[in-house]
């Protein structure tokens, strides 16, 4: 009678950690020909990635790379920017993305908050702009946040295809401000 | 002598009550002959229609009485809300949990509705702020400005644009963002600009980067030749007039 119930659970049990484990996953699978990426397959993306440094994440081969000072390898978007300034307790999150070629990106901007100077962030409010024109296309938000912690800036630059697709995701942080 | 005054007085003094009875009889003699004779005349009766008026008179009066004592309570009910609302208020800004949520939802809801923003660059008021900006005061000859800073931007950028297509796009970062720049396949190189230190960054297709500075820091983007784009980048924020080119008047081409 035990054995018959142990049966049972085992692969329900299975099943359970299969389904957990493919939600927590972070994207890596290569998109199908003209599909169009979600917002929340960049959103998954974006939360997958190590806390600190920049990474661009093509969306075409499945290939994510960690963006260093001597290996940045951006194939649509220029230059994706991320900065904060502080002002008693009002913040001001600036990001920008400079393009000159005829792509749509979408730009998300987050600011995030932790206990600590470089990692646990989590987001704390997020604000979208649709650039749709070539050259430098930037925009800043204030926010009122509580002291005693540190904030950041996170910046998400997805260029997008006439069709829609997703090409490239861009993911650049300022660097950490307490308040 | 005493007994006779005394006598006297008491006789005068039930002579006065009895002439004030008589009175008080004969006028309640009268009253209930008036009675009677109301009773008996028809004018004096009240018609249907002037008791129906004069009902409708005691309600109105007395709706208005009660109408009055309502409002008179309700004024001491919003009184009293008025005062639970301006301490509960009191309290919910003096707690940051509270505060801080609150800014935030009334400066979204200013930055929502107080203004129409577009996307389009094209579509964009000219509300150009070059207020601490340092700008190029060397240009290429024929370049003007297509998009100017925009006020309230953290990050300003001039797009600056010639007849040919040839274009200069300058970038002024106050806070000394963080930037992520393409160098896939491009030519790297250490310079200095203004006393600072800077990378000039050749791309494959042609486009040229030019950032120097930490904090604040600059950047041009640009398909011109490297000589003319180091140029621009040390005319920064330099007043040069006597300079090389021609010198951009900032009000020209929006």
């Amino acid at each position: 009678m035990k054995n018959k119930r142990l049966l049972t659970l085992v692969p329900l049990l299975l099943v359970f950690v299969l389904v957990l484990g493919a939600a927590a996953a972070p994207v890596k699978t290569q998109l199908q020909e003209g599909a169009e990426v979600t917002p929340e397959q960049v959103a998954a993306l974006v939360d997958g990635l190590p806390d600190d440094g920049s990474y661009v994440y093509d969306w075409t081969t499945g290939e994510l790379s960690l963006l260093t000072a001597k290996s940045p390898r951006l194939s649509y978007l220029t230059t994706v920017s991320a900065g904060i300034s502080a002002s008693g307790s009002t913040v001001k999150c600036s990001s920008s993305v400079s393009i000159y070629k005829d792509y749509d990106v979408d730009l998300d901007m987050e600011l995030q908050q932790s206990t600590s100077s470089s990692s646990g962030f989590d987001g704390v409010t997020s604000w979208y702009k649709s650039v749709t024109s070539t050259g430098t296309t930037s925009f800043s938000k204030s926010y009122s946040v509580s002291s005693g912690y540190y904030y950041r800036t996170e910046a998400v630059a997805t260029v997008l295809s006439s069709s829609g697709r997703a090409l490239e995701t861009v993911v650049e942080r300022s660097s950490s401000k307490k308040v | 002598m005493n007994d006779e005054k005394k006598l006297s007085e008491s006789i005068e003094e039930n002579q006065f009550r009895l002439a004030l009875w008589s009175a008080a009889e004969r006028e309640g003699r009268e009253l209930l002959e008036l009675e009677e004779q109301i009773e008996d005349n028809s004018s004096y009766q009240l018609t249907d229609k002037r008791r129906a008026t004069l009902n409708c008179a005691i309600g109105r009066e007395c709706r208005k009485h009660r109408v009055h004592k309502y409002m008179r309570q309700a004024r001491n009910a919003m009184v009293a809300m008025l005062v639970l609302l301006l301490v509960l208020g009191g309290i919910s800004m003096s707690v940051e949990a509270i505060r801080v949520p609150l800014l935030n939802f009334l400066r979204h809801t200013y930055d929502t509705y107080s203004s129409i923003v577009s996307d389009q660059r094209d579509e964009e008021p000219s509300t150009a702020d070059y207020a601490d900006l340092p700008i190029p005061t060397y240009l290429p000859e024929g370049m003007r400005i297509k998009t100017p800073p925009k006020s309230g931007d953290a990050i300003k950028s001039v797009y600056y644009q010639d007849q040919q297509g040839r274009y200069i796009d300058y970038i002024f970062f106050p806070d000394g963002n963080n930037l992520v720049l393409n160098t896939e396949g491009a030519r790297e190189e250490s310079v200095e600009i203004a006393g600072q230190k800077g990378t000039i960054i050749e791309g494959r297709d042609g486009l040229i980067t030019i950032v120097w500075g930490t904090v604040p820091r600059y950047q041009i983007n640009s398909d011109l030749p490297r000589d003319v784009l180091l140029q621009v980048a040390a005319s920064v924020g330099i007043d040069d007039s006597a300079g090389p080119g021609s010198i951009i008047n900032h009000e020209e081409g929006r």
